[in-house]
C-alpha cells in the first residue's frame, strides 16, 4: 500500500526549516491512526518585556516589538523578520493584560501569565492555568497529559515562578529543563526495575489510602484538613500511576537521538533553546502529549538571565530590559528569542499531518506578561496556527488596555476544550482571532 | 553529625495513649478580676486615648467608647487585641502625647488578659498544633539518622512554604502531588542505595571522534585513516573487572583485502580485526579484557595495511582506508552483589542474629517503624506493613527485597511524613491534655536538633521517664553541637533572615569590596556568633550588644579591625574605637547588607528590621494607593546634593506616612554610619552624616554605639519577649495567639531570672503550657 501523504517525510522537514539538524527518524508514525484531526495547545513565555521606542522615534521599526498599523496591513518591526515568512499563519495581539495584576511592579509574570489569577497580595487565589484547563480534555488519550518545560526547571519560588502551569488547586506543576531527561521520559525504554517500581507503587498507594482513612478517625478537624490535602495528593499520584501502568504496554515511539543536542544546557542558549523546541515539536508530532508549556527564562538571577550571551552580549537579560533609550542591544536579543521561536513555528508547519500541517492542528500562544519591563499592561503576544480549530491569522489586532487577556483564553478554551463561557476573570470572548 | 542508634526495644504494650486530662473547663476565670472596667480601665482610656479614639474621634478607625454596653465592648476581642499590642509595645499613645505610667499600662494588660481574653493563669489554654509535615531540612536529617548515613534526598523537593517567618509551620506546610511523587521516588531510591540486592549494572563509557587523539600527528578528533595511522582513547575504569570493548568501524576495500585494525590496550591485550563492514554501514568489533579500577589505559586503534593503487580497474578498490566511528567500553561485567552497606547492616542489626527468618523480619520491621514513626507501633499497624514484606516474598523476592518494600511503606506513610499527636478527644476544644511522652520527645528533638528523637529520648519516653528527667535531657541536647548547628541554621537563619544573604546582590560598582567570599564571611560571622551563644549558654542580650565577635582576616580588614590573620574565623574581643563601631547583631555586615538596597542603605528597611525582629512591634504595611516616591543614591534639591536622610525627611512631610516612618526611620538613621554592605563611613556623598535620632518611646541617641546602649538599657524587656515569642513559634510550629501572651511573658520572666542565658529561655519554652499541653480542635472553626 502506498503510504498516505502525511507519512513523515524527513527530507521535507530538513529542507523547509533551515535547521541544520538531522531530525531523528520517526518510526511511530504509522498510517492507520485515527483520522480525526488532533487538537493541541502550546503556551510559551519569554522574560522581562520588550523594547518600546516611541511611535515617532527614528528607531521604531528597527528596535520596537509591537507592529505599526492594525489589521491586515500592519508592518512588523525588524526583530520579527524571522517569523514573517509565516505571516498568514500568525497574529500579533496588543493591549491585552490580566486586570488583577496590572499594578504589579516586578518580575512575577510567569506566575500569572496563563492563570490570570489575582495574586497581587497573596498566593492563595492562584488558580488553574489555561494549558492545564485544556489538558483535562485534550490530555486524555496521550502518554502524558501535558508537558511542562522551562529553562530553569522545577517551580522555583512564588512570584519568581519557573513554571507556567498550575493545577486545579493553583499549585505549580514542576517544569522539566533537562533535554536528556525529557527525551528519556518520552522516548527512552522502560527498564524492568522501573516497571516493578510502578507495580509496587500501586500497592503502596492503596495501603496509604487505607491507613490515612484509619488515621483520620483519630484526628481533630484541623488535622483532618491537612490529611485531606495529603490524600488529595496521593489520589492524584494514584491517577498518574494508573495512567503510567496503562501506557506501559504501549511501546514508546522509536526516536534516534542523533543530532539532538540532548546534553545542551542554558550556558549555550542557542543550542539549548533549539533542542528544547525540537523536543517540544517531537512531543507533539509523536502524539506523546497534546498540551505543552515552555517558559524560556525565569525572571530570576541565574543561568537563564545570561541568555544574551547567545548574541555576544555580556549583560544579563534583566539589565538589558531596563534600558530606557538605546534599544539596539535589547532589540537584538529579543530578535534572537524571536528567531528561536520562529524556527519552532516553521518546523511545526513543515510537518505534514493529514491534509494540513502539524501547525494547523496546534494553537501556539506566545508572549510576556509585561510590555516594558515593570509595566504589566499591553502584553506582547503572538498567536500562531490552529487553523483546523477555527483560528485565522494575518493581522495585528489592537485592543484597548482594559481588555482582559482571559477573554482570549475563553475563546481558546471554547475552540479546543469544549464550550466555556468563563476563564479566570474573563468578561467576554475575543472572536476576532477566529475565521 | 550523626548520633548512634543502637537497638532499643519499643514495646507494643505501651501503645495506649498515655494522656491525662488536666483540666476540663476553660474560659471561665477561676477567680474574680482584680480590676473593673468602670473604675479602673475607662478612666485610663479617657485620659490617654479618647483624644483620638473617643468622644467622636475615630483615628485609624479605632473607637473605644461607642459600644452599647460595656459587655459588648468587652466582647470586641479584635479591638482589645489591638489595644493590648499597642499598650504592651508602648506604641500608643504616640510619643508626643501624655503617657500612662507603667503601672497603668500593666493594669490595662492584665485586665485585657483576664476579662477580655478570659485567660486563666491556673488553667492556661495551650492552643493546638496542626499536624506538621517534615520540611526539607527535617526530612534530610531524619532519614540520615534513621539510616545512620548522611543523606540529602530532599534536595530536589520544592521549597517549603513559610508562615510566621518560619518554614516549619503546620498550617502552611502543604503537600502537593509532586511532593508526594517525590516521597515515593526518593524513598525507593534511598532504599535501593542502602539495601543492594543486585549486582551493579555495567557502566558504559562512550567515546566519539571528539575524544580521539591521533598518534603521530594524524587522526586527531577523527577516526578516518587513509594511510598507516593510529588513534587513541583513554579509558578510566570505575572498578576492577572484566570489560567489553566495542569498536564501531567501517572500511574501504583496497585491492583484495579489507583494512586491518589492530587494537592495543596499553599494558594489556592486543587484538587484530579485519574490518570488512563497508564504511557506509559500519560494523561492531568487540573483545573482552580485564581492567583495574582507576588505572587509566589508552586503547589504540591502528590501521596497519594501507593500500593505494590508482590504476586498479575497479575504482571501488583503489584505496584501502579504515574508519573508526565510536568506541564503547562496558563493564565491569562480572560484578558480585556488594556486601551490605553500613546503613543496611544497621537495619539488619535491629533484630538479634540467628532468629528464624519470619521472626527476624517482623522484629526488624517493627523496630524500624517504631523509630520512623517516633512511637510504638500497634499490632494492627505492624500487620499492614508486614504485608509488603510478604507480598515481595510471595512474588519470589529475597528477604532483603521484602524488607526494602516494607521499609518504603513506612517511609511514605503519613505517620512518618507528618508529626501527628494523637489525643483522646481530638474535637473537644475544652479538653486539655498533657501530650504523651513520645510526642514530647518528638517536639523536643525537632525543636533543638531538627531531627527525629534519638535512642535515648525514645527510651525515656518508652519508660515514661522523660518528663521526670526533662531538664537533664534538655541539657544533653543543648550541649551537643547538633543543637548549635540546627538552631543557628534553622531558627536564627530564618528569624534574622540570614538566608536572604544568599540572594543579596549589592552593586559591584558602588561597592567594589563586595565579593562572594565576603558574603560567606559575613554569614559565617553571624552564624558563629549565634552558635556560640547556644553552645556556651551565653546571655541572649549579647545579640543586642557584645564585646566580642568572630572574624577572619578578610572580614576584619573590611571592618578595620587590626591583627586578625588568616582565613580561619577566630574569636575577637572588641574594644576601644572598634567597640564603638561594632558589637551585637545590628552591627554585623550580614544584617546591614540584607537590609540595604543594591546601591544604597535603607534606613526604612533597617528600622523595620529592628522593630519587627528585635522589638516585636512591626509597623503596618504602607497604606494602599499611596504613591511612594523613589529614593536615589544621589539626589539633588535646589542644586544641592542630599543625603538619604534628607530625602527621607522630605518624604515624611506626607502625613499618612509620617506616623510609621517616625518609628522606623530614626533607628535606620542611627545606623547610617554603615554603608550598603556594612562598611564603616563617616560621610555620605561628601556630606557629614547626621546619625542622631530618638526612638518612638522617646530615648534619644547619636550614632550606633548610643543606639545599642539605648536598646540594652530601655528595650531589654521588649527584645526578650519578642525573642521568646519567635522561639516559641519555631518550637511549636504555629503562630502565637492572644492566649499565648501569658506563656510568652512567663518565658521572658524565667529568662531574666536565669541571667538571660539562652538555655534558660529554651527550658522555659519547653516547660511552657503550649509546649507541654494541647487541647482539642474547635469543631467549628472560629
Amino acid at each position: 500500500m502506498k503510504p498516505k501523504s502525511w507519512h513523515l517525510n524527513r527530507r521535507t522537514i530538513l529542507k523547509s526549516t533551515g535547521v541544520y539538524l538531522a531530525l531523528p527518524w520517526l518510526e511511530g508514525m504509522s498510517a492507520d491512526k485515527q483520522a480525526e484531526p488532533k487538537q493541541r495547545f502550546v503556551g510559551g513565555y519569554f522574560a522581562y518585556g520588550v523594547p518600546m521606542p516611541k511611535d515617532d522615534a527614528a528607531d521604531r521599526m528597527d528596535h520596537g516589538w509591537f507592529p505599526v498599523g492594525e489589521g491586515k496591513n500592519y508592518r512588523a518591526p525588524a526583530m520579527h523578520q524571522s517569523i514573517m515568512p509565516m505571516r498568514e499563519k500568525i497574529t500579533f495581539l496588543s493591549g491585552l493584560s490580566h486586570p488583577a495584576m496590572r499594578s504589579t511592579s516586578s518580575h512575577k509574570g510567569a506566575d500569572y501569565f496563563l492563570t490570570g489569577a489575582d495574586i497581587l497580595k497573596t498566593y492563595e487565589k492562584q488558580s488553574i492555568s489555561i494549558d492545564q484547563h485544556l489538558a483535562q480534555t485534550l490530555g486524555a488519550d496521550t502518554r502524558f497529559q501535558s508537558l511542562v518545560m522551562s529553562s530553569f526547571g522545577g517551580v522555583n519560588r512564588p512570584y519568581r515562578s519557573s513554571t507556567l502551569s498550575f493545577d486545579r488547586s493553583g499549585r505549580p506543576i514542576p517544569s522539566q529543563n533537562k533535554p536528556s531527561e525529557i527525551f528519556r521520559r518520552m522516548f527512552g525504554s522502560v527498564s524492568e526495575s522501573e516497571k516493578n517500581a510502578l507495580a509496587s507503587r500501586g500497592s503502596i498507594i492503596d495501603e496509604i489510602l487505607d491507613e490515612a482513612n484509619d488515621l483520620n478517625r483519630r484526628l481533630g478537624v484541623e488535622d483532618q484538613r491537612k490529611m485531606d490535602e495529603y490524600l488529595t495528593s496521593v489520589r492524584e499520584v494514584e491517577l498518574l500511576t494508573e495512567r503510567s501502568v496503562k501506557w506501559q504496554s504501549t511501546p514508546k515511539p522509536k526516536i534516534d537521538p542523533t543530532g539532538l543536542e540532548l546534553e545542551a544546557d542554558p550556558t549555550t542558549p542557542r543550542e539549548y533553546l533549539t533542542v528544547m523546541y525540537n523536543l517540544l515539536a517531537l512531543a507533539l508530532q509523536t502524539d506523546t502529549t497534546r498540551v505543552a508549556t515552555f517558559q524560556t527564562a525565569c525572571e530570576e538571577a541565574g543561568l537563564t538571565d545570561q541568555f544574551p550571551s547567545a548574541v555576544g552580549m555580556a549583560y544579563s537579560s534583566h539589565k538589558l530590559s531596563h534600558e530606557k533609550s538605546n534599544y539596539a542591544d535589547v532589540a537584538q536579543y529579543i530578535g534572537f528569542l524571536n528567531e528561536m521561536y520562529a524556527d519552532f513555528i516553521k518546523k511545526l508547519d513543515s510537518i505534514q499531518e493529514g491534509n494540513s500541517s502539524l501547525l494547523d492542528n496546534t494553537l501556539c500562544f506566545y508572549g510576556c506578561a509585561t510590555s516594558k519591563t515593570h509595566k504589566a499592561i499591553n502584553y506582547p503576544i503572538i498567536l500562531s496556527g490552529g487553523k483546523n480549530m477555527g483560528f485565522s491569522h494575518g493581522s495585528h489586532l489592537k485592543y484597548s488596555d482594559d481588555v482582559p487577556l482571559s477573554n482570549l483564553f475563553v475563546t481558546i478554551a471554547n475552540q479546543l476544550g469544549g464550550p466555556s463561557n468563563q476563564f479566570s476573570d474573563s468578561t467576554a470572548d475575543i472572536s476576532e482571532v477566529l475565521g | 553529625m550523626l548520633h548512634s542508634r543502637r537497638l532499643i526495644q519499643i514495646g507494643l504494650g505501651t501503645v495506649a495513649l498515655a494522656c491525662i486530662a488536666i483540666a476540663v473547663s476553660r474560659g471561665v476565670a477561676s477567680s474574680e478580676s482584680r480590676y473593673s472596667y468602670e473604675t479602673d480601665i475607662e478612666p485610663v482610656l479617657a485620659q490617654y486615648c479618647y483624644d483620638c479614639h473617643g468622644e467622636g474621634m475615630d483615628k485609624g478607625g479605632i473607637v473605644l467608647d461607642e459600644h452599647f454596653s460595656s459587655a459588648e465592648l468587652i466582647a470586641d476581642r479584635r479591638l482589645w487585641e489591638n489595644v493590648y499590642h499597642n499598650m504592651e509595645g508602648h506604641l500608643m499613645p504616640p510619643g508626643d502625647k501624655a503617657q500612662p505610667s507603667d503601672e497603668e499600662r500593666a493594669k490595662m494588660v492584665a485586665w485585657i488578659e483576664r476579662d477580655v481574653f478570659e485567660l486563666d493563669a491556673e488553667n492556661p489554654d495551650p492552643g493546638r498544633v496542626t499536624l506538621r509535615r517534615l520540611n526539607r531540612e527535617e526530612y534530610n536529617n531524619t532519614v540520615s539518622d534513621l539510616f545512620a548515613t548522611q543523606l540529602t534526598p530532599a534536595e530536589g523537593f520544592a521549597e517549603d512554604d513559610s508562615g510566621y517567618g518560619f518554614d516549619n509551620i503546620g498550617d502552611v506546610l502543604s503537600l502537593s502531588p509532586d511532593l508526594f511523587e517525590r516521597y515515593l521516588k526518593v524513598s525507593g531510591e534511598l532504599l535501593d542505595t542502602i539495601i543492594v540486592t543486585k549486582a551493579p549494572l555495567p557502566q558504559v563509557m562512550d567515546f566519539t571522534e571528539d575524544d580521539f587523539r591521533g598518534v603521530g600527528g594524524f587522526g586527531d578528533r577523527t577516526g578516518g585513516m587513509s594511510s598507516t595511522a593510529a588513534t587513541q582513547v583513554k579509558v578510566t575504569p570505575p572498578a576492577d573487572g572484566e570489560y567489553e570493548i566495542t569498536i564501531v568501524a567501517g572500511g574501504d576495500q583496497g585491492g583484495e583485502f579489507w583494512p586491518n585494525m589492530r587494537v592495543e590496550v596499553e599494558q594489556g591485550a592486543t587484538k587484530e580485526f579485519t574490518v570488512d563492514a563497508p564504511r557506509a554501514s559500519a560494523g561492531e568489533y568487540l573483545f573482552k579484557t580485564s581492567l583495574k579500577k582507576g588505572q587509566s589505559r589508552k586503547v589504540q586503534m591502528s590501521f596497519t595495511n594501507d593500500f593505494y593503487d590508482p590504476k586498479n580497474k575497479d575504482p571501488e578498490k583503489r584505496d584501502r582506508n579504515l574508519w573508526v566511528y565510536n568506541v564503547r567500553v562496558r563493564g565491569p561485567l562480572d560484578q558480585p552483589v556488594p556486601p551490605p552497606t553500613r546503613a543496611h547492616q544497621r537495619i539488619l542489626s535491629l533484630a538479634p542474629k540467628g532468629l528464624p527468618e519470619e521472626e527476624r523480619s517482623t522484629t526488624i520491621i517493627k523496630q524500624f517503624a517504631g523509630e520512623a514513626w517516633r512511637r510504638p507501633v500497634s499490632e494492627e499497624e505492624l500487620k499492614r506493613v508486614l504485608s509488603f514484606y510478604q507480598q515481595a516474598r510471595d512474588a519470589g523476592g529475597s528477604f532483603d527485597l521484602g524488607i526494602k518494600r516494607a521499609l518504603q511503606a513506612v517511609l511514605v506513610s503519613p505517620k512518618f511524613l507528618f508529626r501527628g499527636e494523637m489525643q483522646p478527644s481530638p474535637d473537644n476544644p475544652e479538653a486539655v491534655h498533657e501530650i504523651d511522652e513520645f510526642s514530647l520527645a518528638t517536639r523536643l528533638s525537632y525543636f533543638l536538633w531538627s531531627t527525629t528523637p534519638d535512642e535515648e529520648l525514645l527510651a525515656e519516653a518508652n519508660a515514661g521517664t522523660l518528663r521526670k528527667n526533662l531538664d537533664e535531657q534538655i541539657n544533653r541536647l543543648l550541649t551537643h553541637p547538633r543543637a548549635a548547628d540546627a538552631l543557628t541554621k534553622n531558627f536564627a537563619g530564618q528569624w534574622l533572615q540570614l538566608r536572604n544573604l544568599r540572594l543579596a546582590a549589592p552593586d559591584k560598582k558602588t561597592f567594589p569590596q563586595w565579593s562572594g567570599e565576603l558574603r560567606n564571611d559575613m554569614l559565617e560571622e553571624t552564624e558563629t556568633f549565634f552558635a556560640t551563644m547556644v553552645q556556651e549558654n551565653r546571655p541572649v542580650l549579647e545579640l543586642l550588644d557584645a564585646d566580642y565577635t568572630w572574624l577572619n582576616e578578610r572580614l576584619a580588614t573590611f571592618y578595620g579591625v587590626p591583627n586578625v590573620k588568616g582565613d580561619q574565623f577566630q574569636r575577637v574581643s572588641l574594644n576601644g574605637k572598634v567597640k564603638e563601631q561594632r558589637g551585637g547583631l545590628i552591627t554585623h555586615a550580614s544584617i546591614l547588607t540584607i537590609t540595604s538596597n543594591p546601591t544604597r542603605t535603607s534606613a526604612v528597611n533597617r528600622g523595620n528590621f529592628v522593630l519587627e525582629n528585635f522589638l516585636g512591634t512591626p509597623p503596618p504595611p504602607p497604606p494602599e494607593g499611596v504613591d511612594i516616591p523613589p529614593l536615589e543614591a544621589s539626589a539633588k534639591k535646589d542644586g544641592k546634593t542630599l543625603t538619604l536622610r534628607q530625602q527621607l525627611e522630605a518624604h515624611r512631610e506626607k502625613k499618612i506616612c509620617a506616623s510609621c516612618h517616625a518609628r522606623m526611620d530614626p533607628i535606620g538613621f542611627g545606623l547610617e554610619n554603615f554603608d550598603g554592605i556594612g562598611a564603616w563611613r563617616d560621610e555620605e556623598n561628601g556630606l557629614q552624616l547626621d546619625t542622631s535620632g530618638s526612638l518612638y518611646t522617646g530615648e534619644s541617641f547619636n550614632g550606633p554605639a548610643e543606639l545599642r546602649e539605648v536598646f540594652v538599657e530601655a528595650k531589654t524587656g521588649a527584645f526578650v519577649r519578642n525573642m521568646a515569642d519567635k522561639l516559641l513559634t519555631y518550637s511549636l510550629g504555629r503562630g502565637t495567639e492572644y492566649y499565648d501572651k501569658p506563656a510568652v511573658r512567663e518565658i521572658a520572666k524565667k529568662t531574666a531570672e536565669g541571667d538571660f542565658r539562652f538555655h534558660a529561655m529554651v527550658k522555659a519554652v519547653v516547660n511552657s503550657a503550649p509546649f507541654q499541653l494541647r487541647r482539642g480542635d474547635s469543631a467549628v472553626a472560629e
